[in-house]
């Protein structure tokens, strides 16, 4: 998800691409048709289809 | 719906190793929104209702939010996504199935009032996913084993890392028992795609397997955080890791500072509290210096985002006091040596210079001229999971076995007997290529086989008839 600099202002924070849908039911998304939702689903994809680092692991021999 | 907002402070304490219980319920919400989202991209990638569907809409809310939040439904549907989709073939969002139902061995463990409860997942099919070649169903003995070790590990984290243990409970919901590498000790991974899920071997102490669930539920949440905000750049390339035996990316080395920030927490309390004795000095020696220089190396290295930057930044300061803490100066001296040689070593099999500089080197050599200046590049190798055999013996100096049939060159190493070792690897009788290149990298003079080993081994490899040390002091020039 998209990198910003953090809001100005008193207590500066930092906003994702990222929505909240988790008080969201699954029929109500499947329903639904907006902007941030396919912007969103759209990132989701590409970052499932790019290059990652999906496995971190850890040798206790080290 | 709104997009997922973090304050500034939060994102430094997630840094720092720190997250509050707030911060780590928003990762929860996030992971599972994710999930969510996954799972509208299954249902909308065909025309009619699947199976899953139709049974997840007969669900209550609660029930189908616990599935859905569960990580094994997030490696499915991740994989599903990844894989089926691209595969489309007539029927087979039907084949997919519902959504995995938790499988395995309940176990929940209690210590002074606080409780962890864990699914052993011995039986869900894909559980491979999570990086590791997982066991078969257990036998009641092994389940046992697991409950056992489970509770010595709560019992110490409970004991002596409260705030650790309170990060476990929020986050750890599944182990994966899994196969053991003969290579190393105990094996442990973590997926992107399944957060609160770990991998792992079967642990042989309470200590070692609280380490190890520190660590992976460190990799858990920095997957979480890098899900809600790009902490790396792209397209940075590949570099040193002092916990890995092969070049990573950027972000692997990312994920590898954050879990051992916690694994050096770990053993700075046990440390303090008087517990885990040599074992604990030497590991917070050796891993409160590798945190601190890595971080600094991923801060400046340009390789991070804002965000990123943010968070290794806190990251670093956390350390920082940790540096000048008391630790017995012996144990230092060992750690030191200890890093010094995973760096070596990780340079003579990673690091290679170009042919044509090769002969360069060479003919500069030859002609009496100053050394040409030439750059060492990575080239990627497969994960290798061999531990150093110079690492064994140090273990076994501060466990106070010095053994008696260890080399000389490498008992004089381990001593600080600098002129003796170095004896030793010059004429290299009894050891092999890479303990003496290593060893040469240790206790050499010059700085050009400290620095870089595998300059001075692919130049001594192409004028043979040159004295190492000749070459390594015109190197060093």
């Amino acid at each position: 998800m998209e990198t910003s600099q953090p809001d100005d202002g008193p207590t500066p924070e930092w906003r994702s691409a990222m929505i909240d849908v988790s008080d969201s039911t699954l029929a109500e998304l499947v329903a639904r048709d907006d902007s941030a939702l396919t912007h969103c689903l759209r990132r989701l994809a590409d970052d499932l289809a790019g290059p990652s680092e999906q496995i971190a692991g850890f040798n206790s021999a080290l | 719906m709104r997009p997922f907002r973090i304050a500034d402070a939060d994102l430094a304490d997630l840094g720092a190793g720190r997250p509050s219980s707030g911060t780590l319920g928003l990762l929860r919400r996030a992971q599972l929104s994710r999930h969510l989202l996954l799972l509208l991209q299954l249902r909308r990638a065909v025309p009619d209702n699947p199976v899953w569907y139709v049974r997840s809409g007969t669900m209550t809310a609660a029930a189908f939010g616990t599935r859905a939040a569960d990580p094994m439904t997030g490696l499915w549907a991740a994989r599903v996504l990844a894989t089926v989709c691209s595969e489309r073939a007539p029927g087979w969002a039907n084949a997919l199935g519902d959504l995995p139902a938790p499988a395995g061995h309940p176990l929940t463990v209690t210590h002074a009032g606080r409780a962890l409860a864990v699914r052993l997942d011995d039986s869900t099919p894909f559980r491979h996913l999570l990086g590791l070649a997982p066991t078969g169903p257990l036998a009641p003995g092994e389940v046992a084993h697991w409950r056992a070790s489970l509770d010595a590990a709560w019992r110490i984290l409970v004991t002596g890392h409260p705030a650790a243990a309170g990060l476990l409970t929020e986050v750890l919901r599944v182990i994966v028992p899994a196969r053991p590498d003969p290579l190393a000790e105990g094996v442990s991974a973590t997926s992107a795609e399944a957060f609160g899920a770990i991998a792992m071997s079967a642990p042989v102490t309470g200590a070692g397997l609280a380490v190890a669930l520190l660590h992976e539920t460190q990799h858990s949440v920095l997957n979480a955080v890098h899900g809600l905000f790009e902490l790396v750049e792209p397209g940075a390339g590949l570099r040193y890791s002092p916990w890995r035996e092969d070049p990573r990316p950027a972000y692997g080395v990312l994920h590898g500072v954050y879990a051992f920030l916690a694994v050096t927490r770990f053993w700075r309390a046990e440390l303090a509290r008087g517990a885990g004795g040599t074992e604990a000095a030497f590991e917070f020696a050796r891993w409160r210096v590798a945190v601190y220089e890595t971080a600094g190396e991923l801060l400046g290295g340009g390789v991070l985002t804002p965000a990123g930057a943010r968070l290794v930044t806190a990251l670093r300061d956390e350390v920082e006091p940790w540096l000048t803490e008391p630790v017995d100066t012996e144990v230092v001296r060992l750690a030191g040596l200890a890093r010094a040689d995973h760096r070596a070593r990780w340079r003579l099999r990673n690091l290679t210079v170009a042919p044509d500089d090769v002969t360069a080197l060479a003919g500069a050599w030859r002609a009496g001229h100053p050394a040409p200046a030439v750059d060492s590049t990575v080239t990627a190798t497969a994960p290798a999971a061999r531990p150093s055999a110079r690492l064994r013996l140090i273990r076994a100096v501060l466990r106070g076995d010095r053994p008696a049939d260890a080399p000389d060159g490498e008992l004089a190493c381990l001593d600080g007997r600098w002129t003796s070792a170095l004896r030793s690897y010059e004429t290299g009788l009894d050891l092999d290529e890479e303990t003496v290149w290593s060893g040469l990298a240790l206790v050499s003079p010059h700085l050009a086989l400290r620095r870089r080993p595998e300059l001075v081994r692919a130049a001594a490899l192409a004028v043979p008839e040159a004295d190492i040390a000749d070459l390594a002091a015109w190197l060093s020039a």
